[in-house]
């Protein structure tokens, strides 16, 4: 008998296999593709994975394997985290006794307390069943912090095994928030868990320790950006020239906060360089390598990734301004993106000066990029300057940035509407609104 | 590679074009929309459009193909509009697009309309793209059904190159293999001719595959051809 063949889709963008059913479970386990992807087999119609109910009538295999997975998966995670603090993989037999023991040890113990202090210990009260994703959320809400990191600093490993599938799913904002929190890893959980499905070239892993790594590695390279301004390839150059106000407007749905994996990627890197004193080796590295312009470097880079995460993630702003001329790339950068009006927006874009073919066509890209922002609040000066402004800029601008690759669409679209309808930023905002849904323009911690 | 268009049996033109160079890797196929005046001048534009833009590109890395694409589709979709407005004769003149690039081991897609692209393999068929209809966008929760015209049917496109300056495009990307087999055609082929019937004429002829384009339409036709037909199709091989 013929096997079957699937083909899984993701985001009417991405098409995998086909693939077999091994295959198809191989590249689950993987993580290649997700819940919130499609699948589809011979002749059929393509059915979201996280649609339960379809998913269970037209491809019970797929789901019975999916569900089970989820809960498989968290079961297993178990004996990881116990893997992981006592180096070897649990007995039943054993466990079950030590368990038994802890128990009666435990009530012992429990049962002096209570007669000593009259009162039930804290650790009983922490470690409660009854803490659920509504009481997360609602400690999140009430920006009760404190409580919700101890709530889940005792509940984390039961919140990861004991639930399953879409439950599971719906802790993953706060799982994400906790993880973050703390230095942006969890025993025993994959990075990639965390990371999810991000179509966006980024960091696999954002966690404090890889991301330190990763600017470790790119000491040697860090001028030829900064001051070369050649758009160097790599990962940590790309988080470096991320726009603040491309990742606040996308609204990416299983984060709470960070608000997005790159919001959380920029977090991390920030505190990597708040800490970077007291990394004896980092430092003597950098020293090694840029003597006493160390401290430029260390300092510049600092603020970029303050400036992104103030835009991003509401922390504290950095200083910005532009009576102080930068001409280092990443400055340049901020400041266009400070820019509420378009003057200062010129300003800044001549501070760079007109060195390197490849850096100044990407400049002027992102000086028409960042157009969008004073046009949008500033409605005097913007009508006033659509005289000035021909709709032919819109041929400079593609439709995904060239050096992040990040997919610039519905800013492309507002500044055409913008000029169809003749400076209306209101109409041009609700245009976009309806075309992209998942990016709201207007959103910004800078305002 | 292999290709073939036809005007069908009830329609006085033919509004469907269809270019394809297997040295280039490309293959594009556009149906101009029915009812509408200039529908032949607009699949044609586009398909220029775009040929002659991978034409004149260098492209080498993978991430500057998708952005490419969606650019060369744009522009096209510009023009048809500009050449709308410049002759009252064309105003309105719309076209679907599918055009397919074959780069190294990878395959990208650039779709809008209702055209479709299928993938054969194993004496298996899938239907890859999504038509960009009004079903499939309430059935998305992309449109509220409140917010639409009383008298708007279910396959009545919502995307499609000359309708509104902005067009959202889909660009698919796959890694492909040998042995696969992308099948491209427009609504004048599978309003006629199911896809099970499609795959069963695919695999009928697998051996023979550039007689399939006129295989297809010539059941589109034998059933009833109330539309142009364009059938497009690309097997890949060993290198």
């Amino acid at each position: 008998m013929a096997r079957k063949l699937y083909l899984v889709r993701r985001n009417l963008e991405t098409i995998f296999g086909p693939m077999d059913f091994d295959e198809f479970k191989d590249g689950f386990e993987h993580m290649e593709f997700g819940l919130q992807d499609e699948i589809a087999s011979h002749c059929s119609k393509w059915v979201f994975l996280e649609n339960t109910r379809l998913l269970k009538r037209k491809y019970p295999e797929i789901h019975e394997y999916v569900y089970q997975n989820l809960r498989t998966w968290s079961d297993g995670l178990q004996n990881k985290i116990y893997d992981t603090r006592h180096n070897r993989p649990p007995s039943p037999k054993k466990s079950k006794k030590a368990l038994i023991f802890l128990f009666l040890a435990l009530t012992a113990l429990a049962g002096y307390f209570v007669h000593k202090e009259g009162l039930l210990t804290d650790l009983t009260l922490s470690r409660s069943k009854n803490f659920t994703i509504n009481d997360a959320n609602k400690l999140l809400k009430e920006d009760k912090i404190s409580v919700l990191e101890e709530k889940m600093k005792v509940n984390i490993q039961d919140i990861l095994t004991s639930n399953k599938g879409s439950d599971l799913y719906a802790w993953l904002p706060i799982i994400r928030w906790y993880a973050y929190h703390q230095d942006g890893e969890l025993t025993g959980v994959p990075p990639q868990f965390l990371k999810g499905t991000v179509d966006e070239i980024s960091p696999d892993d954002c966690s404090m320790a890889s991301l330190r790594d990763m600017f470790f590695d790119s000491v040697p390279q860090w001028r030829d950006l900064l001051i070369r301004r050649q758009l160097v390839d790599g990962d940590w150059a790309r988080l470096l020239a991320w726009d603040p106000h491309w990742i606040k407007r996308r609204i990416q749905a299983g984060w709470v906060k960070p608000e997005s994996y790159l919001g959380a990627c920029v977090y991390m890197g920030l505190r990597v360089f708040y800490s970077i004193a007291n990394d004896q080796e980092f430092m003597a590295r950098i020293q090694s390598v840029y003597k006493d312009s160390s401290n430029f470097f260390i300092h510049t880079i600092r603020n970029r990734l303050a400036w992104l995460s103030y835009i991003i993630n509401g922390t504290t702003k950095p200083k910005i301004g532009f009576e102080k001329k930068q001409t280092d790339l990443i400055s340049i950068w901020s400041c266009m993106e400070n820019a509420l009006q378009v003057a200062d927006l010129k300003r800044c874009y001549e501070f760079g000066g007109g060195r390197g073919a490849e850096w100044k066509v990407y400049t002027d890209y992102r000086y028409l990029f960042n157009l969008v922002k004073p046009l949008m609040f500033d409605e005097q000066t913007g009508k006033t300057l659509l005289g000035q402004f021909d709709e032919r800029i819109l041929s400079i601008i593609k439709n995904s940035d060239p050096y992040t690759q990040l997919d610039i669409r519905a800013e492309v679209s507002f500044l055409r509407h913008y000029f169809k309808e003749k400076g209306d930023v209101y109409k041009s905002l609700q245009r976009v609104r309806v075309e992209f849904i998942d990016v709201d323009l207007t959103r910004s911690y800078q305002w | 590679m292999a290709g073939a268009t036809n005007k069908g049996r009830t329609r006085k033109t033919n509004q469907d074009s269809i270019f394809y160079d297997q040295q280039m890797g490309v293959g594009i196929v556009a149906d101009g929309i029915g009812g509408r005046k200039g529908g032949e001048v607009a699949s044609s534009m586009a398909v220029a459009h775009v040929r002659n833009a991978i034409k004149n590109s260098r492209l080498i890395r993978h991430e500057e193909v998708r952005p490419f694409m969606i650019n060369a589709v744009d522009n096209a979709n510009l023009a048809i509009i500009a050449r709308g407005e410049h002759d009252p004769t064309f105003a309105g003149m719309g076209t679907t697009l599918e055009s397919l690039l074959f780069l190294n081991d990878r395959l990208y897609l650039a779709h809008v309309g209702d055209s479709r692209t299928y993938l054969y393999f194993n004496a298996k068929l899938w239907q890859i793209t999504l038509d960009h209809n009004v079903q499939n966008f309430l059935e998305r929760g992309w449109l509220k059904s409140g917010s639409l015209p009383q008298d708007w049917k279910g396959q009545a496109l919502v995307r499609a190159l000359g309708l509104s300056v902005h067009c959202e495009i889909d660009v698919y990307h796959k890694v492909i293999k040998p042995g696969e087999i992308y099948l491209t055609a427009s609504d004048g082929l599978f309003d006629m001719v199911s896809d099970h019937e499609i795959c069963h004429l695919v695999k009928s002829y697998f051996n023979d595959l550039k007689k399939i384009p006129e295989i297809l339409i010539n059941e589109a036709n034998r059933k009833g051809g109330r539309d142009n037909i364009t059938v497009l199709i690309c097997k890949v091989v060993e290198d």
